[in-house]
């Protein structure tokens, strides 16, 4: 319990919490420039708050440096950049490698040692520890393996290239065309023609190199009037609030750490379901509506900022998928408020939307929240239609899932009790549990479904495995008749394909299974569970190590 | 009481099927039919009659599920063969190793995936038949089990149908004819060029958006190309404007300097330079495709003088691997590692290629032999040469590393690996060109004043230094040794000289007859001096670093002059390390003196290739037998079979393997796809690119949308737009976007497309049973219990009352 509290705090408390920044990098007010100025990169345009969020990573990972913002570190490694020479800034994800370079630096200088020991912790290394003979040659040796290395060494070349000032400089195109045309190219500084731009600019860069803050702010706030207005009465910039709602939904870490409002609400969900605690229930229920409230603002605020519904890539599609089990889950919990089943269905959404939250938090890099441009093969009306239905599908297989976990732990407390959980199982199969009845002692009817936990959990686990059943495949055909006339042909047996429709064999061999095995309880829980793992190694594995078709899915 | 099965579908008597079941699989032997539709149809069901108990069971269609579940597995993700399964080294795709060597495509396709697939429908039908009552209430499953067949068919009808592939096809082809000549076209792809009668023509400018500036289409934008023409009477550059051969003109060089290149018209009067001379700009049709994953080699015959004297004759190759090496022996390729990693490789292949057509120039079959996933062919020195050919490879090392690996030829020393100018290798025959050699080892340079040859000093001092007892005075700007200039070398002591108060500066060539002063602002061409007075001369020298071998059978010297002291001389054995300097040492690896150039493929280690490279760099071996003799050659892999270089486009290489055959005939190869025959010919009329604000940026984030805008010589003059995500139909297939040629430094791109190409028979049966089950899955899950609840409300409330 002790761990779990300090991993939540580890969690909530981000490192920049504990570094420290300078002075200067303290007095700079970055938000005037950040929130109103908007910077050109690949067919966008964004605030440069979010485009400095987007491009740092490429240097330092999720990484901050000494607790600066990450706006003010883009604009010091540009001018400055002889501050961050010798300083650990260049981000190294893959743990082997890391080791591997370690290996090739000479370590018996304690401080370098304790340099190196945090390189493995953290990944953050110097340039020139990177640029030291004997590590170049480890890293042209290593780049040969394509499979295993190339792709992490070329992260470790762009970082460095990234880290120059003359890329970091080149990126910055904030000056939009003088014609205004959708059409034209945006440019750096350079290519600003207004005497103001220019010497507000040179201003701001001499102040910077003296370490003068006041006038830093006092140009900061010059250029973020000066430069949006030289698109004025054209429509290619942004408005003001579009791009200040823009920076800040990134500065609020997209919203993911709604997963701790789902927390509270999973925990009194999870007490008033298992001890029948009616009032800690009804709060569980209500805190989780305001986990769902959240979680449909997080993900409407992020339609508006990026201009299409956010589901075109990986970290779109986990949220979406999240907010799709709240709303399931709040939909569910008023369809049944009335039976036994209340509060599993909120339980179940709330701990699978946690987990998504929590994963996209975790893994920044992975998972990567910058709105990006859609491919083009993405701009067709079918993204929204499949695409929609699978990750639905995916949504509830993972709320099943948690369903059938709940119901397996209670079979391991009722065999460690000696008790026979066979038994307790929905007789009448899934929403037919509900909807079907049997008599009732006063000479009425009542629910098929029997008051029972055991019963309850595998009537739940029944309802999500044959909605996701239908949803799922629903979705698989829906992708064929995209492929179909995307890519001329409906099946490829392109990996993705194929996992998808391995998920779905799981659940049609757990639908006939329940008819004929005798523990039907059990079998539908391990099932639902296998077919989740298949779910989730099509979303992970197939995603991010067997490429295929649907790599940018 | 429970009805009784006829016989012959209860067991024993279900047996009795074993004999109809015996006798199709003879039937469908001897008619070489095993593995046809009519077998999965009749030898699947009649195997589902003798073992009729088992095929009523639900647990044999579980069984079935589970096996297909695997089956799709291991052929899609493969197997994991570590724990870190998020590490792509951890897979390994079973379908991909030698024996099965099988596409996505194919392990769907293969037989064992038609038995399960066979078996599920007839288990799924026989249970629904026997076990399930139609009624309202099992409305659903029967429909489910309805759909799920009527896909299954119409997927058999799909996949044993598809055909798939891809057609490149460019935008235009310039069609050139001389007077009394035939037309001749090339491509328009940047740079290509062609030679007609001694005239070159040569593409020098592609615009995709030429924005016509007059005429009723003024500010319409389309395709121009720019030719040169060149020949010993005249030189000009011709535009062609696609769809506007009105607007065809020529830009001469004119005598303004502000404005060099004139129109013709402005400078002769005629817009054409030389009317005789037609080009045009054509459409580039197509009419065939080629078939993705599919190999062939395509064969011609050649004249003596080069020229092919047919069209590409096709041979398909059948079960051609294309995951795994496979050669005939060691001595065919290099291979990386180990002996072990030799052996693994040996695997050879005898697949016979015969002829499909009268035209091939080969009678017989040929038989591939050898096949490589990922190579290149690469040429390498070594021994058992019949010609003299001395060769040397050493070693520079820096303490233990080995800083360098050289590779010196003694009578091609521009192609050494080694810089000339700093290390050489001579092949001497006696000791006097050794002494010679010797003597000319340091460079020298003389100055020849008033009939007195003055040696003088090679130094960096920065004073001027006196020329003997002359007025002259000189210091060394630089020296410059083994220049390239043209296909020579020359070596060059830039003297600066003074006399008096002038100085001036010469350039002193090994070649006394090219030295010059050099005048600032004037051309250097011709001797020119200044001063007559003083000639020089200036000899370079050997390398600092000079092997000789040649004088005593196997004995090599090492002659070193790198301090500017007198140069010493060691003998080198192999193996030996010999200090350059106290950090650097030397070491003669191997010495050969009849060595020989020998090219074969380098196979690629497996962690160093590129996935997506997919078998792009793939080539096979092919013999070709014959009565006079075998003839074996390796032929690269290219994406289309071109048929000429005028013809190829950048990006996709044309590297035929022309080959003598014992016969003495010559015939070109090629190893490629095979290719299939489209309805009409295809011809792109433009190509479009939509892309998001701020126009493209070299990245694919920036596009929006790629377009084709293309027509089918049918007699139809309609355009068709093929963009991503709406393909279009033309008779039996279906044309997508596939690739496209994207603007990058050296082009604008937009000169072609690549179009996919497939058929999709049997999707409506499919779609109708996709839309079956789904239907039937509803009725199951929410229609069914609703259904049973007004039924038991209705008991419960009667056996109340």
């Amino acid at each position: 319990m002790k761990t779990l509290f300090a991993f939540i705090l580890a969690l909530i408390c981000s490192t920049t919490l504990f570094a420290q920044p300078s002075e200067f990098a303290k007095s700079v007010d970055m938000s005037p420039l950040s929130d109103n100025v908007a910077v050109f990169t690949d067919g966008r345009v964004k605030s440069f708050e979010t485009f400095a969020r987007s491009y740092m990573p490429y240097i330092m990972g999720s990484k901050s440096f000494e607790g600066q913002a990450v706006s003010f570190t883009y604009f010091d490694m540009m001018i400055l950049p002889e501050r961050y020479y010798g300083q650990d800034i260049i981000y190294v994800k893959h743990k082997g490698l890391r080791a591997a370079i370690i290996g090739e630096v000479d370590i018996t200088d304690p401080q370098t040692k304790e340099r190196m020991d945090r390189f493995m912790k953290t990944g953050l290394v110097s340039r020139e520890v990177l640029q030291s003979q004997t590590v170049s040659k480890l890293l042209n040796s290593l780049r040969k393996d394509v499979r295993r290395f190339a792709t992490p060494i070329e992260g470790i070349s762009g970082a460095m290239g990234a880290s120059d000032p003359r890329s970091l400089w080149g990126s910055l195109k904030l000056i939009p065309p003088p014609s205004g045309s959708f059409n034209q190219p945006w440019s750096t500084l350079e290519g600003a023609e207004d005497q103001n731009i220019i010497e507000s600019w040179r201003r701001l860069t001499e102040a910077w190199q003296d370490g003068n803050a006041d006038e830093v702010n006092v140009e900061l706030k010059q250029l973020a009037v000066l430069i949006p207005a030289l698109a004025k009465g054209s429509d290619i910039y942004p408005s003001p609030s579009k791009l200040w709602l823009e920076s800040i939904y990134f500065r609020m870490g997209n919203f993911t750490s709604i997963w701790l409002v789902y927390l509270v609400s999973v925990v009194l969900l999870l007490m008033a379901f298992v001890y029948r605690f009616k009032r800690v229930g009804n709060i569980g229920l209500f805190i989780f509506t305001i986990a769902v409230l959240l979680n449909t603002l997080a993900v409407v605020w992020r339609w508006y900022v990026s201009g299409r519904y956010p589901n075109t890539n990986m970290f779109e599609a986990i949220t979406t998928a999240a907010w799709m089990g709240g709303v399931f889950g709040v939909f569910m919990e008023c369809f049944v408020r009335k039976t036994a089943m209340k509060y599993i269905f909120a339980l179940g959404s709330g701990i699978a939307a946690m987990v998504a939250l929590l994963a996209v938090r975790l893994y920044p890099l992975e998972l990567n929240p910058q709105v990006s441009n859609k491919m083009p093969v993405l701009h067709d009306i079918w993204l929204y239609i499949h695409v929609n239905f699978i990750i639905f599908a995916y949504c509830l297989i993972f709320v099943a899932a948690v369903c059938a976990i709940i119901y397996l732990i209670r079979r391991i407390v009722q065999k460690t009790k000696h008790q026979n959980g066979k038994q307790d199982y929905a007789r009448a199969g899934g929403v037919a549990s509900l909807v079907e009845v049997r008599p009732d002692k006063k000479g009425g009817t009542t629910p098929a479904l029997k008051s029972n936990m055991g019963s309850v959990l595998d009537g739940a686990t029944m309802i999500l495995v044959e909605l996701s059943f239908i949803l799922l495949w629903a979705g698989i055909v829906m992708g064929a008749i995209w492929a179909d006339h995307s890519w001329g042909r409906p099946w490829g047996w392109d990996p993705k394909e194929v996992f998808a429709l391995n998920t779905f064999l799981i659940f049609v061999v757990l639908i006939h299974a329940r008819i004929k095995v005798q523990d039907k309880g059990l079998w539908t829980a391990w099932l639902a569970l296998l077919g989740c793992a298949v779910m989730l190694f099509n979303w992970i594995i197939i995603n991010f190590t067997i490429s295929g078709l649907h790599s940018y899915a | 009481m429970k009805q009784q099965s006829p016989t012959l579908l209860r067991f024993p008597g279900s047996l009795l099927w074993l004999l109809p079941l015996i006798g199709l699989l003879l039937l469908f032997w001897n008619t070489d039919t095993v593995g046809s539709v009519w077998w999965y149809i009749a030898i699947p069901a009649l195997v589902a009659c003798v073992l009729i108990e088992l095929f009523t069971t639900v647990w044999f269609g579980i069984t079935i599920l589970v096996l297909l579940f695997f089956y799709c597995s291991i052929g899609s993700s493969g197997v994991p063969i570590s724990f870190a399964i998020w590490e792509p080294s951890a897979w390994v795709n079973l379908r991909e190793m030698p024996g099965l060597e099988m596409t996505e495509f194919e392990w769907f396709h293969w037989w064992p995936f038609k038995w399960l697939v066979a078996i599920l429908c007839l288990n799924m039908s026989i249970v629904t038949i026997r076990r399930i009552p139609l009624n309202i209430l099992t409305a659903g499953v029967w429909t489910i089990h309805i759909g799920v067949v009527v896909m299954v068919i119409g997927s058999v009808v799909y996949f044993s149908q598809k055909i798939e592939g891809d057609v490149l096809v460019s935008r235009r082809n310039v069609v050139i004819q001389v007077q009394g000549g035939d037309p001749v076209s090339m491509v328009v792809t940047p740079s290509n060029t062609i030679e007609i009668n001694g005239t070159s023509f040569a593409i020098t400018d592609i615009n995709p958006n030429w924005e016509l500036l007059s005429g009723d289409d003024i500010g319409k934008k389309t395709y121009a190309v720019t030719i040169s023409v060149d020949s010993q009477d005249e030189s000009f550059m011709r535009q062609l404007i696609a769809g506007y051969p009105e607007y065809t003109e020529d830009i001469i060089r004119s005598d303004d300097p502000d404005q060099p290149m004139s129109r013709a018209k402005n400078v002769l009067g005629t817009a054409l330079v030389d009317e005789t001379l037609q080009m045009s700009l054509e459409y580039d049709a197509k009419d065939t495709f080629y078939v993705t994953q599919s190999g062939a080699i395509y064969i011609r015959g050649l004249s003596s003088t080069g020229v092919p004297e047919t069209e590409w004759q096709e041979r398909p190759i059948s079960k051609l691997p294309r995951f795994n090496d496979y050669i005939s022996g060691y001595d065919e390729v290099r291979t990386p590692g180990t002996p072990e990693a030799h052996a693994q490789t040996i695997n050879p292949l005898t697949l016979h290629v015969p002829p499909q057509s009268a035209d091939d120039p080969i009678e017989g079959d040929i038989i591939v032999s050898s096949y490589l996933r990922y190579a290149f062919m690469d040429s390498q020195t070594t021994g058992g040469g019949t010609e003299l050919f001395p060769t040397v490879w050493v070693t520079l090392r820096k303490g233990n590393e080995a800083v360098q690996s050289l590779e010196m030829y003694a009578f091609d020393p521009q192609s050494s690996t080694a810089d000339v100018s700093l290390m050489t290798y001579k092949w001497l025959t006696n000791e006097n060109e050794l002494n010679t050699l010797k003597k000319s080892l340091s460079a020298t340079l003389f100055a020849t004043v008033g009939g007195e040859h003055i040696p003088l000093q090679i130094t960096n001092n920065p004073e001027f230094q006196p020329i003997g007892d002359s007025t002259f005075s000189y210091r060394i700007q630089s020296i410059q040794n083994n220049l390239a200039i043209g296909n020579n070398l020359v070596s060059l002591a830039q003297v600066e000289l003074k006399n008096g108060e002038k100085t001036w500066v010469r350039w002193v060539f090994d070649s006394p007859e090219m030295n010059r002063d050099v005048v600032e602002g004037k051309d250097h061409d011709g001797a020119n001096f200044i001063d007559d007075t003083i000639t020089m001369e200036y000899s370079p020298g050997s390398a600092p670093i000079t092997i000789v071998g040649g004088i005593e059978d196997g004995k090599h010297l090492l002659l070193t002059a790198l301090t500017g002291d007198e140069p010493t001389e060691t003998v080198m054995e192999v193996g030996s390390v010999i200090n350059l300097t106290p950090e650097v040492t030397i070491t003669l690896d191997k010495a050969e003196a009849y060595a020989r150039t020998v090219t074969k493929p380098t196979i690629v280690p497996a962690v160093q290739r590129d996935p997506s490279a997919s078998n792009m760099y793939s080539m096979v071996q092919v013999v070709i037998p014959s009565p006079d003799g075998t003839s074996t050659v390796w032929l690269p892999y290219h994406h289309y079979p071109f048929e000429s270089e005028q013809d190829a486009v950048r990006r996709f290489q044309f590297k035929p393997t022309a080959l003598q055959l014992p016969n003495g005939k010559i015939i070109e190869m090629m190893f490629s796809r095979r290719s299939a025959k489209l309805d009409a010919p295809v011809v792109l009329d433009s190509f479009e690119v939509d892309s998001h604000l701020g126009g493209f940026t070299g990245r694919t984030s920036s596009i929006l949308n790629w377009r084709s805008l293309i027509k089918f010589l049918d007699g139809s003059e309609d355009t068709i737009a093929v963009s991503v995500n709406d393909p279009k139909p033309h008779g039996d297939f279906w044309f997508f976007q596939s690739q496209w040629d994207p603007p990058d430094p050296a082009s604008q791109g937009l000169n072609y497309t690549v179009l996919g190409v497939g058929n999709r028979h049997g999707i409506f049966p499919m779609l109708f049973g996709c839309c079956l089950t789904v239907a039937g899955m509803v009725w199951a899950f929410y229609v069914k219990p609703t259904i049973k609840r007004k039924r038991q409300q209705a008991a419960y409330t009667e056996v109340a009352s």
